[in-house]
């Protein structure tokens, strides 16, 4: 779950900034490849942040004691 | 005296003007309870006043022009006032309502304008105080009562939508005396445990009664000061309370609230791929814009070059070479058609040619050309040479006395 730590929406805007960068066009063949593959780790970490597809959900009881859910309770209503 | 039959139209216009001329029915106020109630684009509004088993028909015309008019939920008791009005076409009678008083309500509504105005000179419902909800939260708080089609909408349509973000309920009073103070403590705890990074506070539809708790000023004060964003979605879509004037984001549903807190991750997904297409693309053509300018540049071009340079020379080279030998051809057959000529002379010169004439050469045995009768005797072999070979001879006899008289 370390992935998880990493904010998605900072990797999205450094994503977003690299090609704007890179769309410019101002830079050198080298700094242009570096950014390259930058952007592509960037990718790969957004890509696995999104394919991470298991929910939790959690009730909060009143004595701060947290049951969980699966998605089946969730669809029956619980 | 029989009367003559009406027509269905008379009827109906007679039944219209009767109305019309009554002085009670022309100014009535009609005591019952909203049912129906819509509101269309038009303005009008449309609805029914029941009492018991009882109903009439209402039509309120231009009633969106009247501030009461957005009050208005079905189970409200009302007074109508208006005329009661024949509908030609199909023989119905309505109450064309002119003005409407709420009574039910009215303390309440009444209670409302009061803390809106007051909460809005605070500064509760500034803008400038409302906070930008996450984009990709990781966690969601959701305040709402644990069962109901409230809280599975939330989860379903959250599910659908991003199965990737948390979801923590926080079960709650949404309605009667303890739901304020339950929604307030539910708020506290998301904040001091810091459980979410968005939280959203839902209860279904309901009374102006039933959704009171969302009117307080304590559920006010809560999320005003609330560090985490809140989106709430209390009510159906036409009813406002002040937990939706001070909320950071208000949605008319709860579908729409898990709409607005939960990013489609669809849509991530594409996003991130287009701009991986963007980066890839811009990357390829500036190698490809490399390439072409390193092969402007490219060594072996230069290679070609000095190559056709020394091809061409090759080529000179061959041509001059071609040329020397063709002159030392014409040179040596020059040379060949003097010696032809010479040999021609020579041959002309020599004796053989005199044989061709019809003239012999005599010689004998020894090979000595015979000249004279004195070289040769009786019974010698001579060698008598003409042009076309020799005739080998014996001589019978020698007369030189031929020879003396010519001599």
């Amino acid at each position: 779950m370390a992935k998880k730590n990493a904010s998605f929406e900072e990797q999205l805007s450094e994503l977003k900034n690299i090609t704007k960068q890179l769309e410019d066009g101002q830079l050198s063949l080298d700094d242009s490849l570096k950014l390259f593959e930058k952007g592509i780790g960037l990718y790969r970490t957004c890509s696995s942040l999104l394919e991470s597809t298991e929910r939790k959900v959690t009730i909060l009881m009143e004595n701060n004691e947290v049951k969980s859910l699966t998605d089946l309770e969730v669809e029956n209503g619980f | 005296m029989k009367l003559r039959a009406l027509k269905v139209a008379e009827v109906n216009q007679y039944l219209k003007q009767m109305m019309q001329r009554d002085p009670i029915l022309n100014r009535i106020s009609v005591l019952g309870e909203l049912s129906n109630f819509k509101c269309h684009t038009s303005g009008h509004a449309y609805f029914a006043l029941k009492d018991g088993d009882a109903k009439i028909n209402c039509v309120w015309f231009n009633a969106i022009y009247d501030p009461a008019c957005k009050q208005l939920i079905d189970g409200m008791q009302l007074i109508c006032q208006g005329a009661v009005t024949l509908y030609e076409k199909d023989g119905k009678y309505q109450l064309a309502v002119k003005s409407v008083e709420l009574l039910g309500i009215g303390d309440l509504a009444e209670q409302f304008e009061k803390m809106k105005r007051k909460l809005e000179a605070l500064g509760y419902f500034d803008p400038l105080h409302k906070k930008r909800l996450p984009a990709y939260p990781n966690k969601v708080a959701i305040i709402t009562s644990p069962t109901g089609s409230v809280i599975r909408d939330l989860l379903t349509v959250s599910g659908r939508r991003n199965p990737n973000i948390d979801v923590i309920l926080i079960p709650t009073v949404v309605q009667g005396q303890d739901a304020s103070a339950s929604v307030t403590n539910a708020i506290s705890r998301v904040n001091e445990q810091n459980l979410a990074e968005v939280i959203i506070i839902a209860r279904g539809g309901g009374s102006i009664e039933e959704l009171w708790a969302f009117n307080s000023e304590e559920v006010a004060h809560s999320i005003f000061n609330s560090a985490i964003p809140v989106v709430s979605a209390i009510g159906h879509e036409t009813d406002f309370t002040i937990a939706d004037f001070v909320a950071d984001l208000r949605a008319a549903t709860p579908s729409e609230a898990a709409e607005l807190v939960f990013p489609s991750l669809g849509h991530s997904k594409e996003q991130i791929n287009v701009l991986m297409y963007k980066i890839s693309e811009t990357i390829n053509r500036k190698i490809k814009n490399i390439k072409l300018l390193l092969s402007l540049h490219n060594p072996e071009r230069e290679y070609g070059k000095i190559m056709s340079v020394l091809d061409r020379q090759k080529e000179m080279t061959e041509q001059y070479l071609s040329r020397s030998k063709r002159a030392l051809l014409q040179h040596i057959q020059k040379q060949q058609a003097v010696l032809t000529a010479q040999v021609e002379t020579l041959e002309a010169l020599s004796p053989l040619k005199t044989l061709t004439r019809g003239y012999a050469v005599i010689s004998n045995e020894g090979n000595q050309t015979i000249q004279s009768t004195k070289q040769v005797q009786v019974g010698e072999i001579l060698n008598i040479r003409l042009r076309d070979g020799v005739i080998r001879s014996e001589i019978l006899q020698v007369d030189s006395t031929i020879g003396e008289t010519n001599g």
